[in-house]
């Protein structure tokens, strides 16, 4: 038997198997490992604090309640959480959840709820967080834009379009060519 | 798959990644992608570059109510689905989302007998049983072409209190898929409000949280992870309420 201290010493992957088996105290590591990476990504996406707990929490629950289909061959548990969170932030923006579609800034959040630096691996994705903006920061303009506003802003690439007046088939070209060197960069920062 | 067929999707990966590409297409494309290994090799090359975004934004402490409320519905629903548990009330939550739960032994047993009282077996609706309350479970047609053993009830606790959808025979879902449940009062068919699975036996539970007041029909279709914002498929199960 896994003890209440032992389960924080597990990983994401094997929490997940005991997730699985309806371990609500392997949930609650999974929540406190992702959860703030969860509400970061719904607040940056959606600039308003309470439809970003409400995807956050509509996220989560979604994990609990179809919690077999997490496969570890498709990728760590986190981006899989983040996919989800993301997907739900696009559902909430393109159903006009949210009527302010102010996008938050580091300068337009009213809110600052800014996490603390606890832990080494905070800080270890606080330097990888950088890593990622810099990364982003050197993509050709356009190519980030149409980045960001298509991950970020939930635009389809018909809307982004119409927004830079471009064609669609640029857009396109744009964000798979953005994310190609977004890919390179952040190859050549690994091998550093 | 010919040279033409990737030409025509190949600039989709990156669309698809930042999900950027609307419903349709993007079932189009993951359609082109079982087809295409040059298209899933790149879609899994530019992965790490799109995986790699959340990790770019600023970090924020979620409030803890949200781990309040989050763990105070995932412990209820476990004491629920644990054998040995006592009966307890149901969760405080914050938003009116679908709340899974296991057949109670008890309610399984009276909605078996009410299946053998009505002989409502297989395809068709039929009113099962009426109590004094307006309780009522209706059984469901499933569509056996794709689930030849499957079969549905929605049990109506009143017009406007939340109603329990119960399936099985079902098939779990590949990787990203969901069962999504529809109302449809006239011509417009809109969200329930409620996603599930189901688990290896087949079998799930769905709550409609706003009942069925004014419902003419509750519809099943698998959608994305997520769900859809409208139906992407005809449904699979229906209720006629």
């Amino acid at each position: 038997l896994i003890g209440p201290k032992d389960i924080h010493r597990l990983a994401d992957e094997e929490l997940m198997e005991l997730v699985a088996a309806g371990d609500a105290g392997a949930f609650e590591v999974v929540y406190d490992r992702h959860g703030g990476a969860a509400f970061s990504l719904a607040y940056r996406m959606v600039g308003n604090r309470t439809v970003a707990e409400d995807i956050s929490q509509e996220a989560f629950l979604s994990i609990w309640r179809s919690r077999v289909r997490y496969q570890r061959e498709r990728g760590s548990v986190r981006s899989w959480v983040l996919g989800i969170v993301h997907h739900r932030g696009i559902d909430a923006l393109r159903r006009n959840l949210v009527h302010d579609r102010r996008r938050a800034s580091a300068e337009g959040i009213e809110e600052r709820l800014e996490a603390p630096q606890r832990t080494d691996l905070e800080v270890a994705r606080r330097d990888e967080a950088q890593t990622v903006r810099a990364a982003i920061g050197e993509l050709p303009d356009q190519q980030g834009k149409v980045i960001q506003l298509a991950y970020f802003g939930g635009f389809t690439h018909t809307q982004i379009a119409e927004m830079l007046e471009m064609p669609i088939g640029t857009v396109k070209g744009r964000m798979r060519l953005g994310l190609e060197k977004l890919r390179r960069t952040l190859n050549e920062e690994v091998a550093l | 798959m010919t040279a033409t067929d990737h030409e025509r999707y190949a600039d989709d990966v990156g669309a698809y990644l930042l999900g950027a590409l609307p419903e349709l297409e993007a079932q189009i494309f993951e359609r082109h992608l079982m087809g295409c290994g040059a298209c899933r090799d790149e879609l899994e090359r530019l992965r790490l570059a799109a995986d790699a975004l959340p990790g770019s934004v600023e970090a924020f402490e979620p409030p803890p109510s949200l781990k309040r409320s989050l763990m105070e519905v995932v412990e209820a629903e476990a004491r629920e689905r644990s054998p040995a548990a006592a009966p307890s009330p149901p969760p405080r939550r914050r938003l009116g989302l679908p709340r899974l739960q296991t057949l109670r032994p008890q309610l399984a047993w009276a909605a078996a007998a009410l299946v053998l009282v009505g002989g409502a077996i297989g395809f068709g609706v039929d009113r099962l049983a009426r109590g004094g309350s307006g309780d009522r479970v209706l059984s469901a047609s499933v569509d056996p072409a794709v689930f030849p053993r499957g079969s549905a009830r929605l049990e109506v606790h009143g017009q406007s209190r939340p109603a329990t959808l119960r399936v099985s025979g079902l098939r779990v879902l590949g990787s990203g898929g969901v069962y999504e449940v529809w109302t449809r009062r006239g011509g417009t068919v809109r969200p329930a409000g409620a996603l599930f699975a189901v688990g290896n036996d087949g079998s799930g539970v769905a709550a409609i949280p706003g009942g069925v007041k004014g419902v003419d029909e509750v519809l099943v279709t698998r959608e994305r992870a997520g769900g859809a914002t409208r139906p992407t498929e005809p449904p699979v199960i229906r209720v006629r309420v």
